[in-house]
């Protein structure tokens, strides 16, 4: 794997998009949960696998994790081997997703490489919770509301950056205005 | 609900406060290797006794710092009633499982504390202080042009086994110059976006629908932007001959003084004592 | 320095960027590259320095092919280039430590580059920036820094691809003159650019058109042929433009004055004393100026406001802002950077909210607890910079009609609202409305984002900025369109620092220094009093200057655009012709 300068300028700007949503409450979506709220500081991790490889993803994904080490309030949190470790992780899972299922239709690897990405988060982080045991698997449960919020908004978005970056068009090509002509 | 469009006022976190203590004019490598130490034996460190140890240590070296103490802490205000809600949730809601197994200290209908949850929430608001202290000792004691500087000293060693660390620095420093200005830039898309009829305020709080649907008109022109922006800094970058892998020069130069040795050594020291001390549990 | 042989360039998509352009800039000239968007300039600047590699024909730098993948370093350790956007090109935390990135990339021991940046950053006039963040510089601060970047690097040469064309006039002005500094210490240079005023340094000119070489030649040569450049969607400077009207119907006059201060010495060779005193010709209105009496939509009184309060970064917006807004009147608001313009517009539709004093807009008082602000949205449209960054649907016709679909209205008052909306601005409603946003260009997007603000039909159209980094003729179509909201009875205020622009638009000038209001004037005022603005620290247009010079000359003679101030001349001159003024003209 080629280390390009493209590499890494994606894996800094993805990353500073990921501190910025960290640190103020665009990213943060209340739910009321035990960890509190859903969040989307994981989609760049999730483009910047899709966009520029596994490395890239990577590198996204430990800076997401050590942003939210540093940040967070959360007990659970503040542990390196919740917060960080897993998020190394999850750079990497979209991509195997995306590379699975483009040569189908792009547009739906972008999908499939967001969900991919959010679920790996909720999961290896959720995992090592309780792991680590800071609370049950069943208090966990309650996370799920969160954790589907965090899929669909990933896949969403993961495919609206995605399809613009690279120009595809996702849909059929007519806007709400043009509707019923 | 107010609006807010200021977002430094977020990002001013952690700025640097020139001062002339000891703990500023240690080598900020040698700081780095030392607030990682401390931080990881933190988060592993369990007993009563270890963690009030850390406590006084950590308050000793944020005086050592010249930073005052509630200036460090005041990164807590604004999620202080959620952490406290949070550290309720942790004490008598336990599975009274594992950690937090022991004796049932306390009983009321489903609502019980044990010896283990008590530890728990106790240690682990602790920890929360500790970090945040030890957070600010550092940020706030060195410039962030020299912490990156710092990272790429200290990975360098991994250099020596083919590990891209000197490009890993540089990811760093690129992110951590262009936080804020994406924060301005978020700014003026959230002030665009509001007054089109947009914006966050107007979705109700506890509806996910509308807060997912609020935040796409801000969160896709932002990713664009950056990888805009990432476009032409990969031009800029080449066009002044960077090439990445090729050996580089560092324009600032560090000199490592006997009291830097001194005080790694001690906090390394300290850190194995305090993890390895057979501490009452 | 730089030999261009037959360049033909496609891009990867196919598309023909460079069609055999041969041309040639010495060692030590400095030479500028004009063209409109698309004719190629900034895809050719890109191939001096090794970006982009020719398709066919060669390219040399430096005495260095530049398709030999060997010559690529030592061709960018000697040929340094700046980018149009300032922000994009710094790449670390500090001022000092991004004018070093270049050195360390060559691999300079640490004292040497040391030696060099201190060098740098005072040639450039940054030495008290050093340890500043980037996100705290000006937009000219930036440049100059990516410049500095360039000295230390001791390079022979430097290309500026549009590198002014982000700035705002004081910028500009600091980047020219650290150019010219460069220029007369040897540094060869080459601007890319599309402003016509600077091509007026340069020893020769290019002009490209669609991948070609249409015209070439020294700045006067060129500039001279006015016609040739309006054909090539060129906007010419306003002397140039009254010299070549003035030279088309009279002769005797040259049509090659470049500055306002040679076309007065050329008026004063050329025509005669006026016989008698002008009837003083007032300038014709660009249209009927709204009644006097017509109700304020927008007031602002004692306007105070303070930014970041509680932070260290804490700073005063604003001190004491004063300004009226009639219906269907078009108010500029101008002003150097930090003087609160912007601050100013923010409150107009309550994004900011005053810290003392009252703004009271379309009947709802800001200034109060719970003002109504989902009417003042809907009511007053705000356009802020570079809006094309802010669109976010994948087609046009969604993205223009959020603000009507957030307004809950039905879909046959969204779709009615953005037809109109779109071909006021001269967006095809039909062909765009299913287009994805990607495929448009810089200009088309940003009359979507116009179009987006335009849909909800407000009162008050408020704009910062709107022709920043347009060129010429994308901005006058811009402003053509203004002048068609005008019409249907839309209020403007703009926010600018380019006062060519305020001539073309608007009626009345408040001007901004410092927080404070320093003063409001009917344009009308300006043309005949330019020293109103001397005092407040502007640079008189060239065109105000002519018409003082001309006063001078006994010529009262008043108009906003070149053309007309032609025209208006050519009158008077006629004039005299028949009051017998052949004996004036005898003594040439």
């Amino acid at each position: 794997m080629s280390l390009t300068t493209r590499k890494i300028v994606v894996a800094a700007v993805l990353a500073a998009v990921s501190i910025l949503l960290g640190f103020t409450r665009l990213g943060y979506i209340p739910v009321p949960t035990v960890v509190g709220s859903a969040t989307i500081m994981g989609i760049p991790v999730y483009i910047g696998a899709v966009l520029e490889g596994p490395l890239v993803g990577a590198v996204i994904g430990l800076i997401f994790g050590l942003s939210s080490f540093l940040g967070a309030t959360v007990p659970a949190f503040k542990d390196p081997l919740v917060a960080v470790l897993p998020r190394i992780l999850i750079g990497i899972t979209p991509y195997l997703a995306y590379i699975a299922v483009r040569r189908w239709r792009e547009v739906y690897a972008f999908g499939l490489a967001g969900l991919v990405g959010s679920l790996s988060n909720t999961v290896f982080v959720v995992g090592m919770i309780i792991w680590r045991g800071y609370y049950s698997f069943e208090q966990m449960l309650t996370v799920i509301p969160q954790a589907v919020a965090e899929a669909v908004l990933s896949v969403v978005l993961t495919v609206a950056v995605c399809a613009a970056w690279k120009r595809i068009q996702v849909g059929r090509g007519r806007s709400r205005i043009s509707q019923g002509r | 609900m107010s609006e807010n469009f200021e977002l430094l006022r977020y990002i001013t976190i952690g700025q640097y406060l020139p001062r002339s203590s000891p703990v500023h004019r240690l080598d900020p490598a040698v700081k780095l290797l030392a607030v990682t130490a401390l931080v990881l034996t933190v988060a592993f460190l369990y007993s009563y006794v270890g963690t009030a140890l850390m406590l006084l240590l950590i308050l000793g070296l944020v005086a050592l710092a010249g930073v005052p103490v509630g200036f460090a802490l005041s990164g807590l205000r604004p999620a202080l009633w959620f952490v406290a809600a949070l550290l309720v949730l942790e004490l008598l809601f336990s599975p009274g499982t594992g950690l937090t197994g022991g004796e049932t200290l306390l009983s009321w209908g489903f609502l019980h504390v044990t010896a283990g949850s008590l530890h728990l929430t106790l240690v682990s608001g602790l920890r929360l202080v500790e970090f945040l202290l030890l957070m600010s000792a550092f940020t706030l004691t060195t410039r962030t042009s020299d912490v990156t500087r710092a990272v790429e000293r200290v990975l360098s060693p991994l250099a020596a086994l083919r590990l891209p660390t000197r490009e890993f620095a540089l990811v760093l420093t690129i992110a951590l110059r262009f936080v804020p200005t994406f924060a301005l830039e978020m700014e003026k898309l959230m002030k665009a976006q509001a007054s089109r009829g947009g914006g966050l305020t107007r979705a109700s709080r506890w509806n996910l629908l509308q807060q997912a649907r609020a935040r796409v008109p801000l969160v896709v022109p932002l990713f664009l932007m950056a990888l805009r922006r990432a476009e032409d800094l990969v031009a800029a970058m080449e066009s002044r001959c960077y090439v990445p892998g090729r050996p580089r020069t560092m324009y600032r130069r560090y000199r490592l003084r006997p009291a830097d040795f001194a005080a790694l050594a001690l906090v390394l020291a300290v850190c194995a004592a305090l993890l390895w001390a057979p501490f009452p549990a | 320095m730089f030999s261009v042989e037959h360049l033909t360039f496609r891009y990867d998509d196919g598309t023909l960027a460079l069609d055999d352009v041969s041309l040639e800039v010495p060692r030590g000239s400095y030479a500028v590259l004009l063209g409109a968007n698309g004719s190629g300039k900034s895809t050719l600047a890109r191939h001096l320095n090794g970006l982009l590699r020719p398709t066919s024909g060669r390219v040399l730098s430096s005495g260095l092919p530049t398709d030999d993948p060997r010559n690529v370093l030592p061709i960018r350790a000697r040929v340094g280039m700046v980018f149009q956007n300032p922000d994009n090109q710094i790449v670390a935390t500090t001022v000092a430590d991004d004018v070093a990135f270049g050195l360390e990339n060559l691999g300079l021991p640490a004292d040497e580059i040391e030696r060099r940046v201190d060098w740098a950053l005072e040639v450039t006039g940054l030495l008290a920036e050093r340890e500043r963040p980037p996100h705290m510089l000006s937009g000219g601060q930036k440049q100059r820094l990516a410049i500095a970047g360039a000295v230390a690097m001791r390079q022979e040469a430097l290309i500026l691809d549009e590198a002014t064309s982000s700035l705002d006039s004081a910028g500009r002005r600091e980047v020219r003159e650290l150019v010219q500094d460069l220029h007369r210490g040897g540094v060869t240079v080459l601007a890319v650019t599309h402003r016509m005023e600077e091509a007026l340094d340069a020893d020769r000119v290019f002009v490209l058109s669609h991948g070609r070489v249409a015209l070439q030649g020294r700045p006067r040569e060129v500039f001279a042929q006015a016609g040739e450049l309006r054909r090539l969607n060129l906007a010419v400077p306003d002397v140039a433009a009254v010299s070549a009207a003035l030279h088309a119907a009279r002769p005797a006059i040259s049509g090659r004055c470049l500055t306002s201060q040679e076309l007065l010495e050329e008026l004063h060779r050329a025509l005669p004393a006026p016989s008698s005193a002008h009837p003083a010709k007032a300038a014709p209105p660009l249209e009927d100026r709204p009644c006097l009496s017509a109700p304020p939509v927008a007031e602002v009184r004692s306007l105070a406001h303070t930014y970041l309060r509680r932070t260290p970064l804490e700073h005063i917006g604003l001190r004491h802002a004063d300004l009226t807004v009639r219906e269907g009147a078009a108010v500029a608001i101008v002003g150097p950077t930090g003087s609160g313009k912007s601050t100013v517009m923010q409150h107009l539709n309550g994004i900011l909210r005053p810290d003392e004093g009252q703004v009271r807009v379309v009947g709802v008082d800001l200034a109060a607890p719970r003002p109504n602000l989902r009417r003042v949205r809907l009511k007053v449209g705000m356009l802020f910079q570079n809006p094309e960054d802010q669109l976010f649907e994948q087609l046009v016709g969604d993205d223009v009609a959020y603000g009507p679909f957030q307004a809950g209205w039905p879909l046959d008052k969204v779709r009615e609202h953005v037809r109109w909306a779109m071909q006021v601005l001269g967006l095809d409603f039909e062909a765009l409305k299913d287009r994805p946003v990607f495929s448009l260009s810089g200009g088309e997007k940003r009359r979507v984002a116009l179009a987006g603000v335009l849909a909800l039909r407000p009162d008050l159209l408020v704009l910062d900025e709107p022709t920043a980094g347009l060129d010429p003729r994308t901005a006058q179509d811009l402003l053509a369109a203004f002048a068609r909201l005008r019409a249907e009875g839309v209020a403007l205020v703009f926010v600018t620092h380019n006062l060519d622009e305020v001539l073309a638009v608007a009626d009345e000038i408040v001007i901004l220094q410092d927080g404070r209001t320093m003063g409001r004037f009917a344009t009308e005022e300006l043309l005949r009093s330019p020293e109103v603005l001397e005092r407040h620290g502007f640079d008189v247009p060239a065109l105000l200057e002519l018409q003082r010079g001309l006063r001078g000359l006994g010529y009262d003679v008043a108009a906003r655009r070149p053309s007309d101030l032609a025209a208006a001349l050519l009158e008077a001159l006629e004039q005299e012709d028949a009051a017998g003024g052949a004996a004036g003209w005898a003594r040439r």
